[in-house]
């Protein structure tokens, strides 16, 4: 294994109903008509080597989602970017691409933090989140009903162009769903959520996984 | 306007797999900004669900055809599983094209694929979701016009109270000069009229049909049969190699390429081997060609090399070889739908599978082998016990033998024959491996039209279900399993196989009661069909059940194979003495009729043999 080429994309209309399991294979097939040198899995039926930032859920577009995939060769980042560009559906726009060391932290470990923008009919419902103290949150989980606290994992909520920005922590640790936000705030009709990025805190501020350093 | 993103954007909680319906997938074409510059715009329909549908072959060089040709625009559209249909009808959208979400019913030509019985009610039912009429003499002449083609419209009467034409046999020319005719005639009379003239075209509205006061066929007037369209040879530009990449698992996810079209191996109850001959192979070097420019284009894991009997491909020995060589650096896998039943066969799935040995499949068809010679599938049990003995030498610990119930003549020794056989097999691997398992799988056996068991009658239901109770009960026993399927879907299948005209009402009916998904065993409803029929006053065993006499008019002599029904009496003559045919590739011809009658000829490895 050569390198990490952590790739920056986004999910559009068209692709924010693309399951995640779905979503490995289009970028396994993309990642082979772009001819990559591709690190492979061993076994009967050998895999590239992929790992995705942070699932996305289902409908949701996004400008800000992560994929590092493990190369054999040293690649020029540029020349990665321009291959796979080529070699991705439309609905799939690609950003950027940087080429980090192997043994980095994957991404997937690494994410901390997600910023999503909603856009409902009536943004004060989400604005509303600035003036509460608790936002309870109620799963249901393996049959019990959970609750949960999720106002104090809500680091930013504010009015931008498009709609309402909303910073959640998010990744292994903690993680707050665009849907549990809504619902905790008893949003029951669909609001469009859209995935701006996704970061890492490190030293108290926020870095996007391609700045990953190891 | 609501399109089918923004449809499953508002009811995604109700939509289990939006992927079906984005119409983005790579190279989905889209021509939404020179609609100026169309001349034509068609969508092809596949009557199931889209995963099924898109594992299609046929349907991708259709597409493929249209839009190299930028003055046509051809979409796609699948018959909406039941949650996004009451979504659509909820929303009063009615069906629309995947790409461009454009109501079918602004189409020039709507192109439907028959490709098995049980999925006509799923015609009618997306003709009505589109709002069109379901019967021809209803619709007007603005409204599209609505053909099919595909393996099912050898027997096209079934269907031709609801389609203005069937295109039979190989697409690949015809389809183009039905688009030249809908860019150069604008009415749909005119359309019609210059399609009447094309080989391969069938017209339904053409032909009048009367019948005898017993039911069968008195006439059919005019008394000129349709006969098939033909390619000469595939050619390498109409063979797609950027087929639609689909984002979810569909059936038959893989690079598909087609190695040869037609088999002459002549087994009776086939009916693909009767109406696609003669054989045209591919050469080898097309074949790569086209695997590799394929796999270029959609990134795929997998290579299949199609056909009906890949193994018979003249040059396969040597193909397998430099494919993996190509292939194995870039783990792409390679698979072959069929095995024959021979040591080589084995030699080459060894070739292809250097680790991972799953599961061999052979298909003997019938236990006996005097069953086996009257349907002349020319296997000996000898042939068979080496195959296997073949694989299990070579680390196969798994062996699926594929059988037929109900073959004519057919007696409870010939079915306990293949418990015998499948016996004998495990025993056989038991030398190699003590994991050695045997999975006998049977299907009922349904008589097709164009073959030389046209004239036979299916067996009753509960004969056929007496003899798989007769099987699973001889097949018990420690490495063996024994599967079947359901003689209820078999029947209506052999009813609708040969079915005349009179059946559309039947079809229409059946459709109108609910019938949707009728080869989805969970939708399937048998007393839906049972009602229709009764309804008509027509009696389904009429067509599943009655053995035909050779003078009778079929209804599908409409149609014209190429293959004669003298040769196709012949067969069945010989089947019932127990004798054999050959191949014709192995002994000369032997006059089925195919080339003399439609001006063609056998090419083995892309070149013509005599
Ligand atoms: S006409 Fe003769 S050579 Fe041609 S397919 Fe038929 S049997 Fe074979």
């Amino acid at each position: 294994m050569a390198m990490i080429a952590c790739i920056k994309f986004g999910k559009e209309q068209g692709a924010a109903f693309i399951s995640h399991l779905d979503l490995i294979r289009v970028f396994e097939r993309a990642l082979r008509r772009a001819k990559l040198p591709l690190s492979f899995s061993e076994g009967f039926s050998p895999r590239p080597k992929l790992v995705f930032a942070h699932a996305l859920g289902l409908g949701i577009t996004s400008s800000g989602e992560y994929l590092d995939v493990a190369l054999d060769e040293d690649v020029d980042p540029g020349e990665v970017f321009f291959r796979l560009k080529e070699a991705l559906p439309s609905p799939f726009p690609l950003y950027d691409c940087a080429a980090l060391p192997n043994g980095v932290t994957p991404a997937m470990a690494a994410i901390t933090h997600a910023s999503y923008v909603f856009t409902p009919e009536d943004e004060s419902r989400i604005l509303q989140i600035n003036s509460m103290d608790t936002l309870i949150s109620t799963r249901n989980r393996k049959g019990k009903v959970v609750t949960e606290d999720i106002r104090p994992h809500i680091s930013l909520v504010e009015k931008t162009g498009s709609g309402v920005r909303v910073i959640v922590r998010a990744g292994s640790q903690k993680n707050v769903r665009p849907d549990a936000l809504l619902a905790a705030l008893g949003i029951e009709e669909p609001v469009p959520v859209h995935r701006e990025d996704l970061y890492i805190e490190t030293g108290g501020r926020l870095i996007t996984p391609l700045m990953r350093t190891e | 306007m609501l399109t089918y993103q923004t449809l499953c954007a508002k009811h995604l909680d109700r939509i289990e797999k939006p992927g079906r319906y984005l119409g983005t997938e790579l190279n989905s074409v889209h021509k939404g900004d020179q609609l100026d510059r169309l001349s034509a715009r068609i969508c092809l329909a596949f009557p199931d669900v889209y995963e099924v549908g898109m594992s299609h072959f046929g349907l991708k060089i259709l597409y493929h055809l249209a839009n190299k040709r930028s003055e046509f625009w051809a979409e796609r559209v699948f018959a909406p599983w039941p949650d996004m249909e009451k979504v659509m009808e909820e929303e009063d959208v009615p069906l629309m094209t995947l790409e461009s979400s454009t109501p079918l019913s602004q189409m020039d030509m709507i192109g439907f694929t028959l490709q098995y019985e049980l999925s006509f009610t799923n015609i009618l039912h997306m003709l009505r979701l589109s709002r069109l009429e379901i019967r021809r003499k209803d619709r007007k002449d603005t409204d599209p016009l609505v053909i099919a083609g595909g393996p099912c419209a050898f027997n096209p009467e079934p269907l031709a109270d609801f389609f203005d034409a069937f295109v039979i046999g190989d697409g690949e020319e015809v389809f183009v000069q039905i688009l030249e005719i809908l860019k150069e005639e604008k009415t749909k009379a005119g359309r019609l009229e210059a399609m009447s003239k094309l080989q391969g075209v069938y017209l339904p509205d053409r032909y009048s049909v009367s019948y005898n006061p017993d039911g069968t066929i008195s006439s059919i007037s005019p008394d000129t049969p349709v006969a098939k369209a033909v390619v000469k040879e595939l050619r390498l530009e109409d063979y797609p190699t950027d087929p639609v990449v689909p984002y979810i698992q569909t059936v038959h996810d893989r690079v598909n390429v087609e190695v040869f079209r037609g088999c002459v191996r002549g087994c009776r109850f086939c009916q693909a081997g009767m109406i696609y001959r003669p054989t045209r192979e591919r050469s080898k070097a097309d074949v790569k060609e086209l695997v590799l420019a394929t796999l270029e284009q959609t990134g795929y894991e997998e290579v299949s090399l199609t056909s009906l009997s890949t193994a018979d491909y003249t040059e396969l020995g040597c193909l397998v070889p430099e494919l993996m060589q190509v292939l194995e650096p870039e783990r792409v896998s390679l698979s072959l739908p069929s095995l024959r039943i021979d040591s080589f066969s084995v030699d080459i799935a060894r070739e292809i599978e250097k680790v991972k040995k799953t599961g061999l499949t052979f298909a003997p068809e019938a236990g006996s082998q005097r069953l086996r010679d009257l349907i002349n599938k020319n296997v000996s049990e000898e042939d068979l016990l080496n195959a296997a003995e073949a694989a299990f030498k070579n680390g196969w610990t798994h062996i699926k033998l594929y059988f037929m119930i109900g073959l004519p003549t057919e007696t409870d020794e010939d079915v306990l024959a293949i418990a015998a056989l499948g016996r004998k097999v495990r025993e056989l691997g038991l030398k190699y491996t003590k994991k050695a398992a045997v999975t006998v799988s049977t299907s009922s056996f349904v008589p097709k039209s164009h073959t030389p068991f046209q004239w036979v009658g299916q067996e009753t239901k509960e004969e056929l279900r007496r003899k798989q109770f007769l099987l699973k009960d001889s097949l018990k026993g420690p490495g063996l399993n024994f599967s079947w399927n359901d003689p209820e879907t078999s029947y209506l299948e052999a009813v609708i196989a040969r079915g005349d005209r009179r059946l559309g009402e039947v079809i229409a009916r059946a459709e109108e009661k609910g019938a949707v998904f009728d080869s989805w065993s969970d939708f399937f409803k048998p007393e839906i069909w049972q009602e229709a029929f009764a309804e008509c006053g027509l009696d389904p065993d009429f067509y599943a059940r009655r053995p035909r006499d050779k003078g009778e008019i079929l209804p599908w002599d409409v149609i014209d194979s190429g293959v004669t029904k003298r040769f196709l009496w012949r067969e069945w003559e010989k089947a019932l003495r127990g004798e054999t045919t050959a191949d014709c590739r192995e002994v000369g011809c032997t006059g089925c009729g195919v080339c003399p009658g439609l001006d063609v000829s056998i090419v083995l490895g892309g070149e013509p043999w005599l």
